[in-house]
């Protein structure tokens, strides 16, 4: 079987590769912000791969900065994204063309 | 450990292929508490329990408002299609080459888990003298997103 460092780096890829895709193919906004989500996750679960080799628990502390800034981007992504839904009625990211109004 | 790779795995997959928000929002749940598993298993308990508060807790809640806020249009249907598929396929497909090309497997070697008691107790030191900079700017962040926040969120008085 594959050893635990290289089962949980591959996990991270597939969680950043799944994100990527899915917040470049899908159409609708809400989705593109779950797959920043994801591909953050992937990210975090990185750290916590090597943090656990490390005596020092730097990469647990990285992924607690990594979860709160998470955090806060998605708060204010949703809510420009009902400011946006308020103005154009629609969150479909090929009809949204107005950058100033 | 596989179990929740598998969970991961397959949660993951379903996310791109649905097209309906909720099953989104839920999946989404099932692959972060899974991932919160995950980091258990990896020694890092505390982030595991962070996890579970602000993503299921906060983020999906958070979330499900969003969804419910902005899921009517006028036809009555939602517009949750795919585009750019090809495009997004292939970028996708070489970042996960390049990631695959960058990982230079001899160096990664098996190594043992430290298993750390107290846990929260060193998190919490650190925080408070060698993190300490970056622990105030993160209050400060918080600060300012609650204020933009609420800001972006009252009625604009344009639309």
């Amino acid at each position: 079987m594959l050893d635990p460092i290289t089962f949980g780096l591959m996990i991270g890829t597939f969680l950043f590769c799944t994100g990527l895709l899915v917040s470049v193919i899908k159409k609708n906004a809400i989705f593109v912000m779950i797959g920043i989500e994801l591909m953050l996750n992937g990210a975090n679960v990185n750290l916590v791969v090597f943090s656990a080799t490390d005596h020092n628990i730097q990469g647990q502390l990285m992924g607690i900065f990594v979860v709160v800034l998470a955090a806060a981007e998605s708060v204010v992504a949703l809510a420009i994204m009902l400011n946006i839904f308020r103005y154009f009625e629609t969150l479909d990211l090929n009809s949204l063309k107005k950058l100033k109004y | 450990m596989y179990f929740f790779g598998l969970l991961i795995f397959v949660s993951g997959l379903t996310l791109i292929f649905t097209k309906n928000l909720i099953y989104a929002a839920f999946l989404l749940v099932l692959c972060l508490l899974s991932i919160s598993g995950f980091y258990v298993i990896y020694n890092a308990s505390f982030l595991a329990v962070i996890q579970i508060l602000i993503y299921a807790g906060g983020i999906l809640i958070l979330l499900a408002f969003g969804i419910m806020l902005t899921n009517r249009s006028p036809e009555g249907k939602v517009n949750v299609g795919h585009h750019l598929l090809f495009f997004g396929t292939l970028v996708t497909l070489s970042v996960s080459l390049i990631i695959y090309a960058l990982m230079d497997f001899p160096t990664i070697l098996a190594q043992d888990f430290y298993q750390t008691a107290g846990q929260v107790r060193e998190i919490g030191i650190r925080f408070l003298t060698q993190y300490i900079l970056a622990f105030e700017l993160i209050a400060f962040l918080l600060l300012v997103v609650l204020v933009g926040a609420s800001y972006l969120g009252k009625k604009s008085q344009h639309a």
